[in-house]
């Protein structure tokens, strides 16, 4: 490891913060002071890195804790369905399944989004997760599976299921 | 949803130029202190506030525990007779000391009641317990580390230990004896307060609760499950553990039934230990599977943890032979009772579930098709549900002929559709419950809860799909007539390919009298001034449709009906809403169609 300055925990997980933060919120905004918030932590208190990989699990965490700290605040923002300017700006396009996923995203505990993203995006395996969110293995494992259900849930209540 | 839409749309999400430059620029300057909570980093572990806390409270109860073994009694003595305190009044080292570590310290004092339930309903209830075996047994774990409550979650099954104070004992013989003396009292209660709780789940989440100073801290064991038969066993027989995690044959079927409810995204997934990578699978035969997993004997226990190759369909089933199932969102896990049913057991998972790429491009057998349908349903309604991404508009519908339509559609070729598929292309317009099943007009056949299979089919060859409408179209047909018809389903009720000019009107009163050929001089105006008036759906045998009618890409009755000639089997004709339109509707075709003079 050459670098554990905050520029470089920047320049080489700066989308992976803010991923894991539009994860948990739903809301590019706040998941952009998030990210905002990890690094200048980083950056007025430097640690000290063994590797990549334990910068980001650090990373990862301390963006975590800040989205349940945000969750378990007032300061919350009202949700905010992706816009084109967004869009245009990221060069992308968001479809309106993005639309509704990001909407469930929202409505997810925080207890659930922070594991399916782990597992799911960042592909940890459930004993990595479980090392990096100080929980049990069995707890993660049950997260998992509660959280895809919920999902499924909120899914049914927005009328995406075949059934009617 | 599924993980591929997940990360498509996190994928997109990234730093915009912007936010990238404002944070260079901020991580080049000079760093501002933040007054924030300052995470801190311990191995390869980051340490949180929580753990932080945790520290301290194991300080805290080091601390207990050498006042509790100096002077226990008289800390305990001292504050017995005391009313419960408000949280403000708790001195720190006792807010944060563990409840158990308390519990212990004055352990000679206290004796405890057992109640045991399952789905709430008290299965055990022992009274006056020797605590120490449960404080020995206790002292093999880490009581000091807590979970945060919103990580805790209750099961169907609870053990709950109240520690009551043995003095209680000689206050309630005192309290008998003087009931027995007087004759006004016809009530006593056993004693005022348990001093603390403890209550466990099968699942090895447990709080601990000190009423003194009503406060409640959250945990949890590992091995949940062997945790709560050991303490079990600590106060009964083995035989009664065993009976108590009996699994009877009635439970296993609503327990797998609603397993298997739970499975209707039409994929099983195959997780291989130590990877997280998962493959799709398909459940052959939902019904076989069922009931060959049924015919097994199973026990309550534990899924040990360590990461065993295990399948998900709606319920985990592990290849060591347990499955944990949820249960009106409870956690349930079950084990093979037997181990010499193991190899058995996982011979009928590999008869069960395969992996879906096995069938890639493979066409069905006619069989396979037919076993998609419910044998239940012989007829009744379904509905139409027009979609687009939601749901915008559901007709009811009648199945007339089940049999000739699972035939029919069976005759076809059909493979399992595999891969991220697109839901809105599958479902564009689709029929429900259909015998078991639900069938889209692009070719897809969704297997519903009364399916026997799993597996999302399609049709093999797109040049199939006219036929397969037309299938749907003479076998569904809708049953809501008289329901307002849409601008959108006069105009579809003609031929696309219909561009005007030659059309034929024709007089039929019960008698064929032969065509009058005639000209339409403008179909976009004459078709957008029927949409004007108001129609409502109709029987397609009404009388009044067959007598002086134009064809002109679709029958127009001067009577006030149109009869769909779009290419597919009508489901309904409309008619005017009004009967006083017609002349209205005999004026219009006046103006775009002319009769040819001979």
């Amino acid at each position: 490891m050459n670098d554990n300055s905050a520029l470089y925990a920047f320049n080489k997980f700066g989308d992976t913060v803010l991923r894991t933060a539009f994860a948990m919120t739903g809301n590019y905004t706040e998941a952009e002071d998030i990210t905002q918030e990890v690094f200048l932590a980083l950056h007025a208190r430097p640690q000290d890195f063994e590797s990549d990989e334990h910068m980001k699990a650090w990373l990862l965490r301390s963006a975590i804790n800040r989205c349940k700290n945000l969750r378990k605040s007032a300061r919350m923002m009202k949700n905010s369905p992706l816009d084109e300017a967004l869009a245009s700006t990221l060069s992308c396009e968001f479809t309106p399944r993005d639309n509704e996923i990001r909407e469930m995203i929202a409505k997810l505990p925080e207890k659930y989004s922070s594991v399916i993203f782990l597992y799911y995006f960042e592909e940890y395996t459930v004993k990595e997760i479980a090392s990096l969110l100080g929980k049990n293995e069995n707890t993660v494992s049950s997260l998992l599976q509660r959280g895809r259900k919920k999902l499924k849930t909120e899914l049914e209540k927005e009328g995406y299921v075949y059934e009617t | 949803m599924r993980p591929n839409d997940y990360n498509d749309l996190l994928k997109k999400i990234k730093c915009t130029d912007d936010f990238r430059s404002r944070m260079q620029q901020k991580l080049t300057s000079a760093p501002v202190e933040t007054t924030e909570y300052a995470d801190s980093v311990s191995g390869t572990d980051v340490i949180t506030a929580k753990h932080r806390f945790g520290r301290a409270a194991a300080l805290a109860a080091a601390f207990v525990l050498v006042c509790g073994a100096v002077g226990g009694g008289a800390y305990h003595l001292a504050n017995v007779n005391k009313t419960t305190k408000e949280s403000s009044d708790i001195s720190e080292a006792v807010q944060y000391a563990s409840i158990y570590s308390r519990l212990k310290a004055n352990k000679e004092l206290y004796h405890g009641d057992l109640v045991f339930k399952q789905d709430s309903e008290v299965k055990l209830h022992s009274s006056g317990l020797d605590i120490e075996p449960f404080i020995s047994y206790m002292d093999k774990f880490d009581t000091d580390n807590m979970i945060d409550a919103e990580d805790f979650d209750e099961t169907g099954r609870s053990i709950t230990i109240d520690f009551y104070e043995k003095k209680c004992d000689e206050e309630f013989a005192a309290k008998l004896e003087q009931a027995a003396n007087d004759e006004t009292i016809n009530r006593i209660s056993l004693y005022d307060e348990a001093s603390y709780n403890f209550t466990l789940y099968n699942n090895g989440c447990y709080t601990m609760t000190d009423n003194e100073y009503n406060r409640t801290t959250y945990h949890c064991f590992t091995d949940g499950e062997k945790v709560f038969n050991d303490i079990l066993e600590m106060y009964t027989d083995g035989e009664t553990v065993e009976q108590f995690n009996n699994v009877s044959k009635t439970e296993m079927m609503t327990a797998l039934q609603k397993g298997f409810d739970n499975y209707n995204d039409g994929k099983a997934y195959y997780y291989p230990a130590n990877s997280n990578k998962s493959i799709e699978c398909i459940v052959k035969a939902r019904t076989g599977f069922k009931d060959e997993l049924w015919e097994f004997e199973w026990e309550r226990a534990g899924i040990p943890s360590g990461d065993v190759d295990h399948y998900y369909l709606g319920f985990t089933i592990n290849v060591d032979g347990y499955m944990q199932i949820y249960i009106d969102d409870m956690e349930n896990n079950y084990k093979l009772k037997n181990d010499s049913d193991l190899e058995a057991f996982r011979a009928v998972l590999k008869k069960h579930l395969s992996a879906i790429t096995e069938f890639d491009n493979v066409t069905l057998s006619k069989q396979y098709v037919l076993d998609m349908f419910d044998d239940n349903y012989t007829d009744g309604s379904v509905l139409y549900s027009f979609f687009n991404g939601q749901i915008t508009e559901n007709r009811k519908c009648i199945v007339n002929d089940v049999d000739g339509l699972k035939n029919e559609l069976s005759d076809l070729e059909w493979v399992v559709s595999i891969g991220s598929r697109d839901e809105n292309e599958e479902f564009n317009d689709y029929y429900n419950y259909v015998a078991g099943v639900k069938i889209s007009r692009n070719g897809y056949i969704y297997p519903d809860s009364g399916s026997k299979y799993n597996a999302v089919i399609k049709l093999k060859n797109e040049s199939d799909l006219e036929l397969f409408r037309s299938i749907l179209d003479t076998h569904i047909v809708l049953d809501d007539y008289g329901k307002v018809a849409s601008s959108r389903e006069i105009l579809d009720a003609f031929r696309e390919d219909y561009s005007g000019g030659e059309a034929k009107f024709r007089v039929d009163s019960g008698q064929f009298t032969g065509d009058t050929k005639c000209t339409v001089t403008d179909i976009d105006s004459l078709k957008k001034e029927l949409t004007e008036l108001k129609w409502v759906t109709c029987k397609k045998d009404e009388k009044g449709i067959y007598q002086n009618f134009y064809v002109a890409g679709a029958l127009i009755s001067r009577n006030g009906y149109i009869y769909p000639q779009n290419g597919r089997t009508p489901m309904c004709a409309y008619k005017l809403k009004d009967e006083s339109d017609i002349e209205k509707l005999c004026e219009i075709c006046d103006r775009y169609i002319e009769i040819k003079s001979e």
